[in-house]
């Protein structure tokens, strides 16, 4: 009886123990504890992940036998992951897959690999000490195939993570691991992919010169390069039109066909100089002369609300570049000069935005500045990036030069300070010809154009500068070869990666598309916690000492100290 | 309450056993943490972070929590103490609380030299104080959680038996089982049970807390899982009194 009646407690228990952790699972609260919240998902994605209609997979092919470095990462993408799959529920599937156990009988390891790498997932190379102490070379794939039931993209984790050691290169990863997770998702479940235009008819960047921004660009959008009357023709595809670097003058038409585009609802990026500097000659004489660029487009860009002027901008805080301080006829020695012609643009303090928030320095090449006016239209205009409080303009036709690295400019010299370049302008536009004749040729208006004459809210971004998002290219032999946006070829005296050019420009064109919620997911930054290394083998011996001795130590003092305190209570007979 | 919680931690004291145990959990932690080659190792892991003694405790705790709990009722049945000690005006919950928390007082004083190793994190720090105190903190509640879920688990254990070695290897193994068990089980049956079934074990929801993460339902989860095997502990000393 009694057994019965305790088993019914026990049941009861039971039942309230369930009852308890159901209600619990209902309503519960998260605190994360971390400094930088390094656990909490961003509100768009948590957002995104409540409204997934679609089945996500998430193969990680980072397991197995991996590198110490490496186990904190799979470990941080599991949690992440699990995470996801907290709140996407049955929409999120996460598989860890070791690429060893894929090959089996004929199929070897190399082939694995292989057909990893087909389906673009990037090996990397770890360098490990065998039992004989020989070094030895193998691959590892940090990297996630993410899925739905019918198309896959490939997530290499440590894509363009810089840093000096793999543990940074790991941070640097992570940091970057919900955007790229949500850029994936985001790619698979994309109903209608958005459709961006270069222009190329004014003598433009080349494909080559935007590789790089055409390739990030590609993960997310489809690009084309088309002419202006090609965006014309098709006036409401293209949801952004990029103006990369003009050098010849705009026609009537062109600037109407513009305006229309804009009137239509597309979105804008006019990276334009509006003064010419043949850079390429400065590679063999020590000075060029700047000259005023013709684009004709003032009155457009009067009409956005802009005003570029015919200026380069000098700048205390600017790229280095090798210079030759040898005295003449001796053999060249180079050291690394302020060049103050390449600025490094910041965001003003006092006008953040998500476009450039937490984003490294962004670097022009001989850039102009702009104004803003009143526009014609009901426009709010905010200075993105400006130079910094060191700054100077000159105007133009003007020599520019080497020369200007022989005296060390004074405080003076730099008179000018936050002299905007770049401008986000958004709001709804009155068109430059309402009251005006169409200057364009009949026969090359498409049949289902009809004007419009005020926009609805469209978004522009004006930069006096035409370089942002140009990407140098090696030439090796018979070969270009584009380098990534965020290498510069000096380099070697330089010591900057870039990163912010790459950051900026992807994040206004996502802003200006509409995807503001990338930005603020890629935005996020994560403290890189790392120990000392020279300090951790200089000191190892002595930490390992202390704190394996200094517990024991402890401990074994007071129980010295109990026993002489048990013995003076209870006298020496007692026997525990 | 108070007096029956002194007794007990003094008397783990004062046997050689007490110091023992905590000497060996110490100096296996600390092998572990800054000598043997391995994932937990904090130096060549290179990341100002003491992860590895969150990974590590749920395993060491495997030991020392049954080793301070295998003797709470054990030792008093097998003395005889325990039929005295119900003839005192306390109640059985005051009885069974008062050895747990003494439990909970031991595990802390087992923990507290494990401070030296966040200690040794922030000087290595590049730079020095490079740690983040938030998630260390809150990994360390995370281990009074699974400590304490242990903890209940082995004075439940030790209520059966008036053995300690049996005491000391059953608890090890239920703790076993409920940190890893329900995972293990998860992943043999069907689908649509696997959710709810690894929800059961205590891994699923240590592993959030010792990021510093911290989740009411894993709160919730640790709690009542201590409530509930107290209770059944009750239970069991109430069934001695009849």
């Amino acid at each position: 009886m009694a057994l019965f009646k305790r088993t019914q407690h026990i049941i009861i228990a039971i039942a309230i123990v369930f009852a308890i952790n159901w209600i619990a699972s209902i309503q519960y609260g998260r605190l994360d504890l971390t400094e930088d919240n390094r656990y909490t998902l961003h509100a768009s994605t948590v957002d995104f992940l409540e409204n997934l209609q679609d089945t996500i997979r998430f193969s990680v092919y980072l397991h197995g036998d991996l590198p110490l470095s490496f186990n904190k990462m799979k470990r941080e993408v599991n949690d992440m992951l699990n995470e996801y799959k907290r709140i996407g529920g049955a929409h999120v599937q996460i598989l860890f897959i070791d690429p060893a156990s894929l090959a089996i009988g004929k199929n070897s390891i190399q082939n694995t690999y292989k057909r990893l790498m087909q389906y673009g997932l990037k090996p990397y190379t770890i360098q490990e000490e065998d039992e004989q102490g020989k070094l030895v070379q193998r691959y590892i794939i940090p990297g996630i195939i993410v899925s739905t039931s019918e198309k896959y993209v490939p997530l290499n984790l440590l894509a363009n993570a810089l840093g000096n050691s793999s543990e940074e290169q790991i941070y640097n990863s992570l940091q970057q691991l919900e955007y790229l997770c949500i850029k994936s998702m985001k790619q698979l479940t994309v109903k209608k992919r958005k459709n961006i235009a270069f222009l190329t008819d004014h003598k433009e960047l080349d494909f080559q010169q935007v590789f790089d921004a055409t390739m990030l660009l590609m993960e997310q959008y489809n690009v084309d390069r088309i002419t202006t009357q090609q965006l014309f023709d098709s006036i409401t595809k293209y949801d952004v039109a990029i103006l990369a670097k003009p050098l010849t003058a705009f026609s009537e038409a062109h600037k109407y066909i513009i305006d229309q585009f804009v009137m239509h609802g597309g979105n804008l990026i006019i990276a334009a100089d509006n003064i010419g500097v043949n850079v390429d000659s400065l590679q063999r004489v020590s000075h060029t002369t700047a000259y005023p660029l013709q684009l004709n487009c003032s009155d457009l860009f009067f009409n956005f609300g802009i005003r570029i002027h015919n200026t380069i901008l000098l700048d205390n805080q600017c790229a280095s570049i090798p210079f030759n301080v040898s005295p003449l006829g001796s053999a060249p020695r180079f050291e690394p000069a302020p060049w103050y012609y390449y600025p490094l643009l910041k965001p003003l303090k006092q006008q953040p935005h998500a476009i450039t928030h937490n984003i490294d320095v962004v670097k022009a090449e001989f850039a102009s500045t702009l104004d803003t006016l009143e526009g014609n239209g009901t426009i709010t205009k905010q200075v993105l990036l400006a130079s910094s409080a060191y700054s100077r303009t000159i105007g133009v036709p003007n020599p520019v030069g080497f020369s200007i690295l022989d005296n060390i400019p004074d405080k003076n010299f730099f008179n000018a300070y936050y002299l905007p370049v770049v401008v986000l302008l958004e709001g709804s536009y009155n068109s430059l010809y309402k009251n005006r004749p169409a200057p364009i040729e009949q026969n090359s208006i498409p049949p289902t154009f009809t004007p419009k004459f005020s926009s609805d809210s469209t978004k522009i971004i004006v930069i006096s500068d035409g370089d942002i998002f140009k990407n140098e290219i090696e030439v090796r032999g018979n070969d270009t070869v584009p380098k990534p946006m965020h290498y510069y070829k000096y380099f070697a005296v330089d010591r900057r990666v870039y990163t912010g050019n790459k950051d900026f420009f992807l994040n206004s064109v996502n802003y200006v598309c509409g995807d503001e919620e990338l930005l603020t997911v890629r935005s996020r930054e994560m403290k890189i916690r790392l120990l000392n290394k020279t300090r951790v083998v200089q000191e190892r011996k002595y930490w390992q000492i202390v704190n394996i001795g200094a517990p024991l130590i402890l401990l074994i003092l007071s129980a010295g100290i109990m026993m002489w305190i048990r013995k003076r209570k209870f006298g020496k007979t007692y026997v525990g | 309450m108070g007096t029956l919680l002194q007794k007990e931690i003094a008397s783990f004291f004062n046997s050689f056993t007490g110091y023992l145990v905590i000497a060996v959990f110490l100096l296996i932690t600390g092998l572990f943490l800054f000598v043997f080659e391995g994932e937990m190792n904090i130096i060549t892991s290179g990341y100002a972070s003491v992860d590895g003694l969150f990974i590590l405790a749920p395993w060491i705790f495997l030991f020392l929590i049954p080793a301070i709990s295998m003797r709470f009722f054990a030792d008093e049945k097998k003395s005889g103490t325990l039929e005295l000690l119900l003839t005192l005006p306390i109640s059985d919950i005051s009885i069974v609380s008062a050895k747990f928390l003494a439990g909970i007082v031991l595990l802390a004083i087992a923990l507290t030299p494990t401070l030296l190793y966040v200690f040794t994190i922030y000087a290595l720090g590049s730079p020095p104080g490079n740690i983040d105190s938030g998630a260390t903190i809150g990994a360390y509640i995370g281990l009074f959680c699974i400590g304490g879920v242990y903890m209940a688990i082995g004075t439940w254990i030790s209520s059966f038996t008036d053995n300690q070695i049996i005491s000391f290897i059953v608890s090890a193994v239920v703790c076993f089982v409920f940190f890893m068990g329900f995972d293990s089980l998860a992943t043999v049956i069907p689908q649509s049970f696997k959710g709810i079934v690894s929800q059961l074990g205590i891994q699923e929801h240590y592993n959030s807390i010792s990021r510093g993460v911290i989740d009411t339902r894993d709160i919730i989860y640790f709690l009542s899982c201590i409530v509930f095997f107290l209770y059944l502990t009750t239970l069991n000393i109430r069934k001695t009194r009849k």
